[in-house]
């Protein structure tokens, strides 16, 4: 599975020069706890940063003002981890693991931003996987159907 | 396993009395994305709420975006999911699913305010399991590797 088929969709954006309170509003509204943030002039999207309800908070606490007279770009957490939507889903959590990170976005080749991935998608995913490797071990234990039909004949 | 056996002791609180300005810099200074409130007794503090990141974002929005005018009495999440000490851990991860929470305070038998658990911690304890199994059957397939050099 590929991690573009995995992913959170749609994704949300904020520009860097938006004013705090309108992200924080569209934030509410969606119901999403994280907005990528582009650029207004690149019309590829290309992630520059990754804004948070913390970084919303943490960045009204750390300058001493509210959040009507900050921009995006002001507290938004920078240089964020982008994933390759063709990566691998090891490496995806793998990469996310070592920057201790809950939530990537997904670029494609030239950066361009198409989706974000998060805990919350890779975790029900690899439960999949392990309810189905624990199926195997279930019919393994209850034996083959053919020989249990043997063993009553 | 007992959510007191998994449970995180250090438990990130703030009086409801409080201001909110004051909860956001605890959040910020200790990294955490929510904190439980507390009421009196002093000595042995009752949780009376959860307080996130998320709930003061959304306060300053609807009201005034000045924290500290703002009580955190009206915007936590009350009568928060508490768990017990010796309450069995399937079951707590089942009440957590009930209500929707990520994360309850944990009290003793007294009702005091002991611990904290997260949907991380329980995460966490899950995967160090399977990760135990994974090394008993990569031993295992080693010693069979073995077994099968010595046969040729």
């Amino acid at each position: 599975m590929s991690i573009a088929e995995i992913s959170s969709a749609p994704v949300y954006i904020a520009f860097a020069d938006e004013p705090l309170a309108a992200a924080a509003r569209q934030m509410c509204a969606r119901g999403v706890g994280a907005l990528v943030v582009v650029d207004t002039h690149d019309a590829q999207q290309r992630p520059i940063g990754i804004l948070t309800d913390r970084d919303i908070v943490c960045g009204q606490v750390k300058r001493r003002t509210d959040l009507y007279c900050l921009t995006v770009g002001e507290v938004m957490t920078r240089n964020p981890l982008t994933v390759p939507a063709d990566a691998a889903l090891s490496e995806a959590v793998q990469a996310m693991s070592a920057r201790g990170v809950r939530r990537a976005p997904v670029v494609d080749r030239s950066g361009a931003l198409l989706a974000i991935l998060t805990l919350d998608d890779l975790l029900p995913l690899i439960a999949q996987q392990l309810g189905e490797l624990a199926g195997i071990a279930d019919a393994q234990a209850r034996g083959p159907p053919a020989a249990a039909a043997q063993r009553s004949a | 396993m007992k959510v007191g056996d998994l449970c995180r002791r250090h438990v990130v609180s703030i009086s409801v009395a409080a201001p909110l300005s004051e909860a956001a810099r605890l959040m910020c200074e200790q990294q955490v994305g929510a904190v439980i409130v507390t009421a009196a007794p002093a000595d042995s503090p009752i949780a009376v709420g959860v307080l996130t990141d998320r709930d003061i974002v959304r306060a300053q929005l609807e009201g005034t975006a000045d924290l500290g005018e703002i009580r955190i009495a009206d915007v936590m999440s009350r009568e928060p999911l508490v768990l017990t000490e010796d309450e069995r851990l399937d079951e707590a991860v089942r009440r957590m699913r009930a209500r929707g929470v990520r994360r309850a305070p944990v009290v003793g038998a007294g009702g005091a305010l002991a611990g904290v658990i997260s949907f991380d911690d329980v995460l966490s304890y899950i995967c160090a399991n399977l990760a135990a199994l994974a090394r008993l059957t990569e031993r295992q397939s080693r010693r069979q590797d073995d077994q099968a050099t010595y046969q040729i």
